[in-house]
């Protein structure tokens, strides 16, 4: 029995990133309105039914997203009404009323194609409720390939899921956009979430989705760490041990791809607040795991990841919030299948020993697998060197040791995931000879990681990259995910995808914390951060002592590398 | 040259007169936008949103937030604006139009050659002799009802049409009394305001005790209970596998399950203390009993509290546990095993009211409730916002009137009165600073004049009136907006707060000042000065 979880979404990246994921769990729910029941993967766990004000059920995800005025885009906040003259609207004045409109946002292609078939499908159903052809519109919408690059500004252009209204929050108090009125620092948004009012609108929208739960398991919070948001998140976790205390809080820090504008690489701001992030939710969190396509935590520009069969482009919001989201839909398998084995405070103590509460994701995507290949082949072929990329930072030129991991892959189906030895020949490798899909991946792990504790999950489900998911494979890549020998034409989307993710404690993430506490230090001094000095460097020493939570051994490491010196 | 376009040459530098023009136009326009907000005839707002989002507003604080500043002047005249909302909880729109006015006067004197130090030093004489004027003007007093109601309704009637406002007025002032305590500074938490979206804005009522908007969760448990003993509580009744990872710890699935099992009974335990006391109180009468626990319940808990004809309610909100103890009496209970009858409240109705998916919880009829609720109905989500917004304001109107012990006359009253004042200060003070007092005694009848004009009168003729009507008879005169004549504000009871008005003479004096003063603004960002 798989408990509840809900989740909140602090800042505009962390929006895009779970947008995306959101999109990607669509393929679950029947249409937006059913479960389906059969499924591997328990949507109970991440989304709630509820009634429309129609009386209808509708599913939406357990959720709760900030954001700042001017971020929304085309997206209601409100539900729809009818329209009204705008007298009728305001009854609480009988005085002049002037009516002032900004101008009206448009939708993309993509969300007026949505509007269109979704009204379509209501006519449908008042008209005719037992059609049997519904589904053309659909079927054609499906097939239709989009490219969104230049229409996506924002996270709502390409919201598939609906969401529920009482979800959306916009703090007016800060822009998303212009120079004035940001949310710049760190101290600013753990100020803003202080506020009484910020907070208890908070407090409030968190208790419209915890109190229904039968069973919370706890909290997954995604923040952006570049912003004020860092501040803010942290202020949430305090929030939430004081409302819900014993829940496991899992945290993901996001940081955008290299920016857009001129300025190349993060400024000084950015390096304090994840600094900061990173201090202090280390504490408050079970678990906490930096998620991002350039692996620096650093102010010098960093080339952004490259993974074979994947082009996308970096500095694109829209592309590198969907490579998160894949991750995030492979990693937080653990704690959302119906047979789940541990809640995600289990899965988030498996990883946290001695105070390591700092995990690295590694994610291989689409982890590479050609048709007629079983697992054993995929994985003699697989190379972690240039496809098991780190999505942060974690000093992996040094080492890939790791305290512990927990790896998942999807999208590998029963009869291909153990190797198939003719009688009479000998088996290829000793990963075919294993019984089971989960033994295959067990022992391939221990041989790359010798005496490290390993926990594996396969499922068999992919993951649906439908539309809105940007088209970003390669051409080598079919419509069903596998390697193919024929280009694929451009006419065609890919369709689902396999993948493989291990989160782990990793050995590397001591040199990264080091270099990045040395960082904030040298802008601290420096900056005028509104924040006590004394706070700002209890900060920056709980930060280099989590640092050293990451060394091997005694010392060991250190020797090391005064050897090779 | 600046010595930062040596550094940058890209930089842009505005200075002198330049530098003021670009503040002035800031401010003008700031002024523009909010002048058609003041007072009752002022004109309310539809903000409509690029997603066809809707927001009615009149309150400037709210405009000010729901704008996207972007020119830095206007941008930190907002901000002082708004930051006086959230000091006296009213004049952020009086703070704009003054702030304006004051540039607006100093301009006529800058452009004929006044150094801008010369009026900021008669502004600051002019700031404290208004303030010692509304000292006088104030009118001390023992805050009753009727006085409160006066205030209060002032500040609603500028914000909801008259009917709403009496409605409001009324549930707000029998709040406020409700939670005084004499001889301690009133505490607005006591008052919780409520939203339902529900029937008419003119439904708002006054509950005498607590709603929560959320119900029991179990479909045996009644929707009414009578005469109900409350349990307040903060007790997990959740069944939680323990901290560490028991997997290790077993070996076979029979001891396994007989862990589960002993974890499972010290929940039930817990629960079985509170039916224990249940039946103890409720033992041959037909009296209710209600749980309110901070922390969940399962559904296992539910059911074994649900067969005892108990009422459960989880996760009530942290901050509702202190006003549910002040509601209906009895202590918050960290623990189930030190219960006695004495730690119950009691409440005389406790009801169910589902609407859609959401449901409210009511707990009325409490004895003596030192915590209320405001609960506000409202067709749609706009309305209810400003009712909230509104409500608020009204709660700060009457806490302000408390605290100062005094009102002032409204209507325009001590502007006129200030006004004056300043002017014979003006023929008394001798050298410059004159020039900063006459512009100051200028800028100050903003108020009454854009009042008359929102109201469709003429502005000069109007204030005429008010002056000469003011020299005539001595007292406090004030702009009746239905006519058009002077009256007394005091005999209409139309009366402000004494601290709002002192906060935004200070405020306005001060960012006025310091705009003025400023001769040189530079930018080495990316985007231009002008606009």
């Amino acid at each position: 029995m798989a408990g509840e979880l809900v989740t909140l979404q602090l800042g505009h990246y962390a929006n895009f990133v779970a947008s995306h994921w959101w999109n990607l769990q669509e393929e679950y729910l029947c249409n937006g309105s059913q479960v389906l029941k059969h499924a591997e993967i328990n949507s109970n766990v991440l989304f709630r039914e509820g009634l429309t004000v129609h009386g209808q059920p509708k599913y939406t995800p357990r959720v709760v997203l900030l954001d700042l005025k001017g971020s929304l885009g085309s997206l209601k906040q409100e539900e729809e009404h009818q329209r009204t003259q705008s007298a009728q609207l305001c009854k609480t004045w009988e005085g002049p009323l002037t009516t002032h409109c900004t101008e009206a946002a448009e939708k993309n292609e993509y969300l007026r194609d949505l509007k269109k078939h979704k009204e379509n499908s209501i006519r449908r159903e008042v008209l005719r409720p037992r059609a049997a052809n519904d589904t053309r519109s659909w079927s054609s919408m499906e097939s239709k390939v989009y490219w969104l690059e230049d229409s996506v500004t924002v996270w709502s252009d390409f919201q598939r899921v609906p969401l529920h209204p009482r979800s959306i929050s916009i703090l007016k108090q800060y822009s998303h956009e212009g120079e004035s009125d940001r949310l710049a620092t760190f101290d600013l948004g753990f100020q803003l979430l202080s506020h009484p009012d910020v907070a208890e609108d908070f407090e409030d929208r968190l208790h419209f989705f915890v109190e229904e739960c039968d069973h919370l398991q706890g909290f997954q919070l995604l923040c952006d760490w570049e912003d004020g948001f860092s501040g803010l998140a942290c202020r949430a976790v305090e929030i939430l041990h004081d409302d819900y205390d014993a829940k496991g809080v899992l945290t993901w820090g996001l940081l955008p791809g290299p920016s857009q504008t001129k300025v190349p690489g993060r400024n000084f701001n950015h390096v304090l607040n994840s600094a900061l992030a990173i201090a202090h939710l280390a504490e408050s969190s079970s678990l906490l795991c930096p998620l991002s396509v350039c692996p620096s935590f650093k102010c010098q520009p960093s080339p952004p990841l490259n993974f074979p069969h994947i082009q996308y482009q970096a500095d694109m919001k829209y592309h590198s919030s969907a490579i998160l989201a894949s991750a995030l839909e492979t990693s937080t398998l653990p704690y959302r299948l119906h047979s789940s084995p541990a809640s995600l405070s289990q899965y988030a103590e498996s990883l946290n020993y001695c105070g390591r509460k700092v995990a690295v994701t590694r994610l291989s995507f689409p982890f590479s697998l050609a048709r007629g290949w079983c697992l054993p082949d995929a994985l003699t072929k697989h190379d972690p060197e240039t496809s098991w990329q780190y999505l942060c930072p974690s000093g992996y030129e040094q080492n890939e040791r790791c305290f512990t991991q927990a790896v998942s892959l999807r999208g590998v189906s029963a009869h291909q995931s153990r190797g198939f030895v003719p009688p009479g020949k000998e088996p290829m490798s000793r990963l075919h000879t294993c019984e089971s899909g989960e033994s295959v991946l067990s022992l391939y792990l221990q041989t790359r990681y010798p005496n490290t504790p390993n926990s594996v999950l396969l499922a068999e489900t992919p993951i649906h990259v439908k539309t809105p998911f940007p088209n970003i494979f390669s051409s080598s890549i079919d419509p069903n995910g596998y390697l193919g020998e024929e280009k694929r034409s451009a006419a065609t989307a890919v369709r689902q995808v396999s993948a493989l993710t291990a989160v782990q404690s990793a050995a590397g993430l001591h040199s990264s914390l080091q270099e990045l506490c040395a960082e904030a230090t040298r802008f601290a001094s420096s900056m005028a951060t509104g924040i006590e000095q004394e706070d700002l460097s209890n900060a920056l020493h709980s930060l280099c002592s989590l640092a050293d939570n990451y060394k091997f051994g005694f010392g060991e490491s250190d020797l090391d590398e005064s050897d090779s010196d | 040259m600046a010595a930062i376009t040596a550094l940058n040459p890209k930089a842009e530098v505005a200075r002198a007169r330049a530098a003021l023009a670009v503040n002035m136009s800031a401010a003008r326009g700031l002024q523009d936008v909010l002048r058609t907000n003041l007072g009752p005839k002022g004109t309310m707002k539809m903000l409509v949103s690029g997603a066809g989002d809707i927001k009615i507003t009149k309150d400037g604080n709210i405009l000010l937030h729901e704008m996207q500043i972007q020119h830095p002047t206007a941008s930190l005249i907002a901000k002082a604006a708004t930051a006086q909302d959230d000091i006296t909880g009213d004049g952020t729109t009086s703070s704009v139009l003054m702030i304006g006015e004051l540039l607006k006067q100093a301009d006529l004197y800058i452009s004929e050659g006044v150094h801008p130090r010369v009026l900021t030093e008669g502004f600051e004489i002019a700031q404290r002799h208004a303030v010692s004027v509304l000292d006088r003007m104030a009118d001390h007093r023992e805050m009753d009802r009727s006085t409160l109601s006066a205030v209060v309704h002032t500040a609603l009637q500028t914000k909801l049409h008259s009917r709403l406002a009496d409605v409001l007025t009324e549930a707000i002032v029998d709040a406020v009394m409700a939670v005084k305590v004499s001889g301690k500074p009133l505490d607005l938490f006591m008052v919780e305001i409520m939203e339902m979206k529900h029937r008419s804005d003119c439904d708002s009522t006054l509950i005498r005790g607590l709603v929560l908007d959320h119900g029991a969760r179990h479909p045996d448990m009644k929707r009414r209970v009578d005469n109900a003993y409350i349990l307040t509580c903060n007790v997990s009744l959740e069944y939680e596998k323990s901290e560490v990872n028991a997997g290790f710890f077993y070996k076979s699935s029979k001891e396994r399950e007989r862990l589960v099992e002993a974890e499972r009974a010290f929940t039930t335990d817990k629960v079985q203390k509170i039916i224990a006391l249940k039946r103890q109180v409720c033992k041959g009468n037909d009296k209710g009993f209600v749980v309110i626990n901070q922390k969940g319940i399962d559904p296992i808990s539910l059911d074994l509290l649900a067969k005892e004809g108990i009422v459960a309610i989880r996760r009530a909100k942290r901050r509702n546990m202190e006003r549910l103890t002040l509601a209906c009496g009895g202590i918050a209970m960290n623990s189930v095993d030190d219960l006695t009858p004495a730690s119950l409240g009691y409440a005389g109705l406790v009801y169910e009211y589902t609407l859609g998916e959401e449901k409210y919880t009511f707990i009325e009829e409490c004895a003596a409730p030192q915590s209320v609720t405001l609960l506000l109905r409202g067709p749609n989500k706009h309305t209810l916002l400003q009712l909230k917004d509104a409500a608020r304001d009204g709660l700060r109107a009457a806490r302000n009137a408390i605290e100062d012990g005094a009102v002032v006359p409204g209507a325009g009253a001590f502007e006129v009165a200030a006004s004056d004042a300043l002017r014979e200060l003006r023929n008394e003070t001798k050298g410059r600073a004159q020039l900063g007092i006459q512009a100051f005694a200028d800028a100050i009848l903003i108020v009454p004049k854009v009042l008359a004009q929102n109201a469709g009168l003429e502005q000069q003729e109007t204030l005429l009136k008010l002056q000469a009507e003011r020299a005539s008879s001595g007292r406090a005169v004030g702009l009746d907006l239905d006519t058009g004549e002077p009256m007394i504000p005091a005999e209409v009871g139309v009366w402000d707060n004494v601290s709002v008005k002192k906060q935004m003479l200070h405020s306005c004096t001060v960012i006025a000042s310091n705009l003025l003063l400023v001769d040189e603004i530079m930018r080495a960002g990316m985007s231009s000065l002008k606009g």
